[in-house]
């Protein structure tokens, strides 16, 4: 496991693509933390004016996790991206092949990617839980030990979230073995045709069936943080928002999200194994 | 002690057989040439025998133990289509290979020296000529000084002069009683540098034997006299001759039944009266056998 995390770290660190597109995720958590608490809708309920957003409380202790964690979720697309051309150059540079001449294993070249994928969200959890420390400390006031710590764990279910959709990146860059169609069959689906067969199975099937779909089951896993406007979202919810208010619970998210990991890892394997190089 | 073995190997791309039933054994310390026309499943059986392609059929073991990773690592391959990391220089794109192979990344000096890359160890891969990124490839081969070498036409590409560096190369290491399989189409390589050779087509394995063997196995004579009538009808009355075809002005080239010699030729046509102006042995060479070979099967 060394071996390989050693030899991904000699390929990956002097990468273009992995720097420009780091660098891009980076600017992007950092700016959406700095100019997102500054924003305020207000809006007259009974007598008086509420922020709807009241980002402000979102971002403090210890809802900031929260926060933070929705944030950098909205970001894995970047992630995903960065995944796909990893292992697309692999093909596309015979690497692949002339790593198993010299002596890995095709399960090695997988493992590999996956451990880059562990990587890469791990030191990603370590800058937001550093962020969110820095902020939190600075812009919180009167907090207490606890609040700290209590919505920590939104931190661990952000890394098993970009675990699991960089694992179905990989599996499409295994797949289809081309940088540019794994990363337009990854947005369509994501963006389009996931949202477009929930839909209609919702309507013909069975109302809850698209909450069982893996985009959507892992981008619930960071939903937007409890506040005024989700409230008053599931308040008026009709046929267009209860798609995006409805969810499954954590627990069966982190189930299904775990499975979904797991189901495109060894889809990507089971490729891998079977496949001329 | 046999390096490599394989039991029918069989591989179909699609409609086109590339290899068929492909059993062939190397033996420690050969330099054995595959040779073939393009397309005769050259690639394909190193690419099997090197784990890059799925055989449908068949199995192979590498110094009678069994196939796999840690079996590539006592070999040092270099297959069609160099893969390296355009973006690396050349020192990281050698420290991967390293690290793959469990060498120490001290050797990779050494094999940038050896094949002339070691002034531009810094540059990109993606900078080099062809030329160059053959020989890095070569270079890669050479880490860890692997006991047996894998070369799919290693002097693809490469000018004349690289061309003789790779050849005195591929000698040096043979000479060191390393076991090498070279897949040419060029005859003349294959003859220069191989000890045995294996002659594929369609994906058949026509013959495998030692290049002496095999130049030698159709050795003909070439025969001249004063008179050509003379000379064909004591050919014909002696009964030794197989085959026999006219040659130059004066002469014959002719087949000897196997197991008679030149020299009891030579005694009966003198008892016939006839003195040669002319008597040479031909070996026939490789390129000729070859396609001797490939047209007849």
């Amino acid at each position: 496991m060394k071996k390989l995390l050693r030899i991904e770290t000699i390929k990956v660190m002097p990468y273009g693509v992995f720097q420009v597109l780091g660098i891009l995720y980076l600017i992007s958590f950092i700016l959406s933390i700095i100019i997102l608490p500054q924003i305020k809708l207000e809006t007259s309920i009974n007598e008086g004016s509420t922020d709807l957003l009241d980002l402000p409380s979102m971002f403090s202790f210890p809802v900031i996790w929260d926060t933070y964690a929705y944030l950098a979720a909205k970001s894995n697309i970047y992630l995903a991206i960065l995944v796909i051309f990893l292992a697309g150059n692999e093909f596309s540079y015979l690497t692949f092949r002339q790593q198993v001449i010299t002596g890995l294993s095709r399960s090695d070249l997988l493992n590999g990617k996956v451990l880059t994928i562990f990587a890469i969200s791990l030191a990603n959890m370590v800058v937001i839980f550093l962020a969110g420390i820095l902020y939190g400390v600075i812009f919180t006031s009167g907090y207490s030990g606890w609040d700290m710590i209590s919505h920590l764990p939104s931190l661990g279910i952000y890394f098993l979230q970009a675990v699991s959709y960089m694992l179905m990146a990989l599996m499409l860059a295994v797949w289809l073995r081309n940088k540019t169609l794994a990363i337009v069959v990854l947005l369509v689906w994501s963006v389009i045709l996931e949202p477009l067969i929930r839909l209609v199975l919702r309507k013909y099937i069975w109302v809850k069936i698209g909450l069982f779909f893996p985009v959507r089951v892992i981008s619930r896993l960071s939903p937007f943080p409890e506040n005024n406007l989700m409230d008053m979202i599931k308040q008026n919810a009709n046929a267009l928002t209860a798609d995006f208010t409805q969810s499954l619970p954590l627990w069966a998210n982190l189930l299904l999200a775990g499975g979904y990991g797991l189901l495109f890892y060894f889809i990507a394997r089971k490729i891998l194994l079977r496949r001329d190089l | 002690m046999n390096i490599l073995e394989t039991y029918g190997l069989d591989k179909s791309f699609g409609p086109i057989h590339a290899v068929q039933n492909l059993s062939l054994q190397v033996e420690e310390g050969q330099v054995c040439g595959i040779l073939g026309p393009n397309g005769s499943g050259k690639t394909t059986t190193l690419g099997m025998i090197l784990g890059t392609t799925q055989p449908d059929k068949g199995s192979y073991r590498w110094f009678e133990k069994g196939n796999g990773p840690e079996m590539n690592r006592q070999i040092g391959a270099l297959v069609e289509g160099v893969g390296f990391y355009p973006y690396l220089n050349l020192i990281r794109n050698l420290k991967i290979l390293c690290r793959i192979k469990g060498v120490k990344e001290s050797d990779i000096e050494r094999v940038l020296r050896l094949t002339g890359l070691w002034s531009r160890r810094k540059s990109k891969f993606s900078t080099l000529s062809f030329g160059m990124k053959q020989r890095l490839a070569l270079a890669g081969v050479l880490l860890g000084d692997p006991k047996v070498l894998v070369l799919d036409e290693p002097t693809n590409g490469l000018d004349p002069e690289g061309i003789a560096e790779v050849r005195e190369l591929i000698t040096k290491v043979a000479e060191t009683g390393k076991t090498i399989l070279l897949a040419s189409h060029i005859l003349d390589e294959v003859e220069k540098v191989c000890t045995h050779v294996a002659i594929l087509k369609q994906g058949n394995l026509l013959v495998t034997r030692p290049v002496d063997g095999l130049t030698k196995a159709r050795e003909t004579v070439l025969l001249a006299a004063s008179s050509r009538s003379d000379l064909k009808k004591a050919l014909d009355e002696s009964g030794m001759v197989a085959s026999m075809a006219v040659h130059g002005e004066d002469g014959f080239e002719i087949e000897l039944i196997k197991g008679v010699q030149a020299a009891e030729l030579n005694k009966k046509l003198i008892g016939s009266g006839i003195v040669l102006t002319r008597l040479e042995m031909k070996k026939q060479t490789l390129e000729e056998q070859f396609l001797e070979l490939v047209k007849h099967n």
